[in-house]
């Protein structure tokens, strides 16, 4: 690339210099300073995800996405969810618990999506309990630079749960925040949000901090019917508040302070969820009342130095995560059971989570052709607080069944709450070596062993053949394996009536290959491509029991995944780019031979990115989901795919302007777009027959200001 | 790669695949990119870059800010590179008034002193009061793109409008610096007198 680039350096400045100062001044430049959505896609194709240390996208050993601050503004993505959207194989579906998302990467469909891992700043925000990112996802996207996404293993380098991908969020320090920052987004469902950028430079200290705090009552989409529709029909009752609309509401606040000095980095950062409503309910019966409130707290510390001596270069960091969940869940509306609870059938089952992670790895340089990674350290993991307040099921104090229609009772650090105090550590040890065998090849091997005090030892390698042959053409053949460690919910759930924790459950691993291509066929037009396939083993699966509960948590189960992805980067003119991609899964349980279901098979997305004239900007991005089948007994027909459609119209004066305005439509056709609810239980009952139904069309205006 | 077989047996779903490939094709086959191409235009650094050393050609310095008659032009880049290290290419072989062209790079405003013009990057914002304030009346010609670089204090200011670069000047803190400047150039700038400080 840097041999044509010069080249073409050589070639322009000739020309300029020839040219007379008057000539000059007339000389046209390219927008790319401007409008360089294309040359800031290619440029940000740098990625330190894949090996934990910064190289080229493409001689990453690894299948990766890189969003950066300038895309999320032009596609006018508001959250983390949106922008997720369009990541090739990355499919953001929705929970039937309370709308969470669920971010399927190459079909990997599961209610709670523990199988993805989530970092910010390089630091895990999974909560220990569900083993996902808690009873909430997605976040605000103001103060995030650059997203960077592995489809594929990552366990070889960060561990746990980095099954079917890794996501990493990196927030905005001083060399982002160029200038201070505030600006307002308003929108449809009395959506109100408003955040402040600030980046200073103090006595050597620099320090960035953010604040956005955002408010809506969410969008309203209704829900035909629920699961007490389908109890009022067996009970002859009358609760079910369906046909009504889900319950999206939230008020958030996030905040980050980050400061740096020298080798070290202090990172503090609080995410507060505050009233944020259940959507179609806990228990697919909707739950205008019922809310979650949850707080994320992170801090770490961290020393990185390059040059710690002239081949080391070091880094150790500690850092701390806090989840606290409180939640108010009308499981049942007031009315179901004959009116027997006429607050409805209510529980809060609240826990706090706490992790002390002590990180340390380091790059040695000093052998030719070798660049080793070596990393250790150890994570205390606990869940010291568990409270379950609730309405029913069985009275610690008498040891007997609640009567129906009693008062709530406090069933915490009693035998009859819904899960453990319970501790967990985990200590790790990694390696890995990138070897450059030609000027062409290069190896990256790797291996890192985890042991936890709980479920045991796991032990995940990596291998990776990068062949570039020439400087526009890379091919990568790549092995990984990857596991999950089961949640407290799965390991120790109790006292409900449908599902019964497992203590011995081991670790879910999958086997990942892959081959990928990244061809960049003229400067500005870019391809990648790549086949995957997986073999996930020991899934933890619900699995139906007999006797008092309905159902265990078991280590069962093979699935097995194909497919591919193929991504185009093409500037088609000085005014105008191109992005698309088509991903393509399939995804089957070896058991019964039936597909996995409701992952879509087919997603595609297009975005385009034009300059209307100087300072205007528009940004038409398509997608696609398509060809979602049901799962095993569930006689649905599969689920509607559908198209959605944004626009945004941005004004921005990159050079003096300190004013940013835009105007966006969501959904701009009102396509009819869902996500697939459960199929049925053991009853037959499937809860909400009609799918989760998403946003219809919206809008919002923004307003930037930088001073 | 294992389980391939299963990714073609699957018909139905390769379809949209030769739909991609053609447009693909179709791609191929567009005629090479070429920034010479004038509807491409140039990189913005580029021609900001082919005017800083055009401002050292319409600039006399003072003669004590040279060692020698055989001493360089120097054009130092203060704080970060938006010219991704293409200064060099630039200046090759160029002579202005029979001295050859030098480029240095700096982090630091006081290890200026060996400097005629100096770029100041916008990833000096932050400093720029001080910056100005430390160059003031030194024999250096200042030039940014930081925004009112020229009203507080500096020399000239690269701005963009309709797609072409142009720039302010102030000659009343030129000349205060002990340097000239052509009509010439003048006569191509937006000047910007004191009075609109």
């Amino acid at each position: 690339m840097s041999c044509y680039g010069n080249d073409l350096q050589e070639r322009n400045y000739n020309y300029l210099k020839n040219l007379d100062i008057e000539q000059l001044i007339n000389v046209e430049i390219t927008l790319d300073e401007v409008f360089d959505v294309f040359d800031g896609l290619i440029k940000a194709r740098k990625v330190s995800v894949a090996t934990g240390n910064q190289q080229a996208a493409e001689r990453a050993p690894a299948v990766t996405t890189v969003i950066t601050a300038q895309d999320i503004e032009a596609m006018g993505a508001r959250d983390l969810d949106e922008v997720l959207e369009t990541v090739p194989g990355l499919h953001v579906s929705r929970s039937n618990y309370a709308y969470r998302p669920i971010y399927v990467i190459r079909g990997m469909y599961t209610d709670y999506n523990p199988e993805v891992l989530v970092l910010i700043n390089g630091i895990p925000i999974t909560v220990l309990y569900s083993g996902n990112r808690g009873t909430w996802g997605g976040m605000s996207v103001n103060a995030i630079s650059r997203i960077e996404v592995i489809r594929g293993p990552g366990s070889a380098v960060y561990g746990a749960d980095a099954l079917a991908g890794v996501i990493n969020i990196f927030t905005k320090t001083t060399d982002d925040i160029k200038r201070n920052e505030v600006g307002v987004r308003l929108g449809r469902f009395n959506t109100y949000e408003g955040w402040i950028l600030h980046g200073t430079d103090w006595n050597g200290f620099k320090i960035a901090s953010s604040m956005e705090y955002n408010t809506t009552d969410g969008y309203d989409s209704i829900v035909e019917a629920d699961a007490q529709t389908y109890h009022d029909r067996v009970f002859n009752t009358h609760a079910s508040l369906a046909p009504g609309p889900v319950n999206m509401e939230t008020d958030n606040l996030d905040a980050r302070l980050d400061i740096k000095k020298g080798l070290w980095q202090a990172r503090a950062g609080f995410q507060g969820r505050h009233h944020a409503g259940l959507a179609a309910g806990q228990a697919q019966a909707l739950d205008p009342e019922g809310y979650t409130d949850t707080r994320r707290t992170n801090a770490d510390l961290t020393y990185h130095n390059p040059t710690f001596t002239p081949y080391w270069d070091v880094t150790a960091q500690l850092s701390y995560f806090e989840n606290v969940r409180k939640v108010h869940f009308v499981i049942y509306p007031p009315g179901a059971f004959g009116g027997a609870y006429p607050d409805g059938f209510i529980g809060q089952p609240n826990f706090v989570n706490r992790v002390l992670r002590l990180d340390t790895f380091a790059f040695y340089s000093g052998f030719p052709k070798h660049l080793f990674r070596i990393g250790a350290g150890y994570h205390d993991i606990d869940q010291p607080e568990v409270t379950h307040i609730v309405n029913f099921g069985i009275n610690p104090a008498t040891g007997q069944p609640l009567p129906r229609g009693s008062p709530l009772i406090d069933t915490s650090d009693t035998p009859y709450t819904f899960n453990r105090e319970e501790k967990r550590k985990n200590q790790y040890l990694s390696l890995q070596d990138s070897w450059t065998l030609a000027n062409e090849w290069e190896l990256t091997a790797g291996v890192r062993y985890d042991d936890y005090s709980d479920f045991g030892s796991t032990t995940n390698p990596r291998l990776a053949l990068v062949w570039q042959p020439q400087l526009h053409l890379t091919s990568k053949l790549l092995y990984g394996r990857a596991f999950r460690a089961p949640s407290f919910m799965e390991m120790y759930t109790m006292n409900n009536p449908s599902i019964k924790g497992n203590p011995n459950l081991k670790a879910e691993v999958i086997d990942t290959w892959e081959v990928a291509f990244d061809y960049r066929i003229k400067e500005n037009l870019h391809l990648s491509t790549n086949l995957f396939h997986y073999k996930a083993t020991d899934k933890i699966q619900m699995v139906a029991a007999s006797g008092t509960v309905a159902a265990l948590y078991q280590n069962i189960g093979v699935l097995e995944g194909n497919g591919l992805e193929l991504e185009a980067r093409w500037k088609m003119s000085a005014r105008s780019s191109l992005l698309a991609n088509y991903s393509y899964a399939k995804v089957a349980n070896k058991g019964n031979g039936h597909d996995l279901g409701n992952y879509p098979r087919h997603l595609a997305y297009i975005r385009t990115d034009w300059l209307l004239m100087p300072d205007w900007y528009l940004d038409v991005q398509a997608n696609w989901v398509a060809n979602r089948q049901r799962t095993l007994g569930d006689p649905r027909s599969p689920i509607a795919d559908d198209t959605t459609v944004d626009l945004t119209l941005r004004y921005k004066d990159i050079h003096d302007g300190r004013m940013n305005f835009a105007l966006s439509i969501r959904n701009l056709l009102n396509a009819d777009a869902r996500e697939p609810s459960l199929g049925p239980d053991a009853k037959g009952m499937i809860s909400i027959p009609n799918d989760l139904p998403l946003a219809g069309r919206s809008f919002f205006v923004e307003f930037r200001y930088q001073f | 790669m294992p389980g391939s077989h299963m990714f073609i047996q699957s018909h139905p779903a390769i379809r949209p695949l030769w739909l991609l490939g053609l447009v693909v094709c179709f791609l191929i086959g567009q005629p090479p990119y070429s920034h010479a191409n004038k509807s491409q235009g140039i990189p913005e650094y580029q021609v900001k870059a082919t005017f800083l050393l055009n401002f050292s050609k319409f600039v006399t310095y003072p003669e004590e800010s040279f060692s020698d008659s055989a001493s360089e032009i120097r054009i130092c880049l203060l704080g970060d590179d938006p010219f991704q290290g293409s200064l060099e290419i630039l200046v090759k072989g160029e002579k202005i008034q029979g001295r050859s062209i030098k480029v240095n790079y700096i982090r630091d405003v006081e290890k200026t002193s060996e400097c005629h013009t100096l770029f100041i990057s916008a990833s000096e914002q932050k400093q720029i009061v001080n910056i100005i304030a430390y160059l003031r009346n030194k024999p250096i010609l200042t030039v940014s793109d930081i925004a009112d670089f020229v009203i507080r204090g500096g020399m000239v200011q690269f701005y963009i409008l309709n797609n072409n670069v142009r720039f302010f000047i102030d000659p009343v803190t030129i000349s205060e610096a002990k340097l000239k400047v052509s009509s010439r150039l003048l006569q191509v700038a937006n000047v910007v007198g004191k009075e609109v400080k």
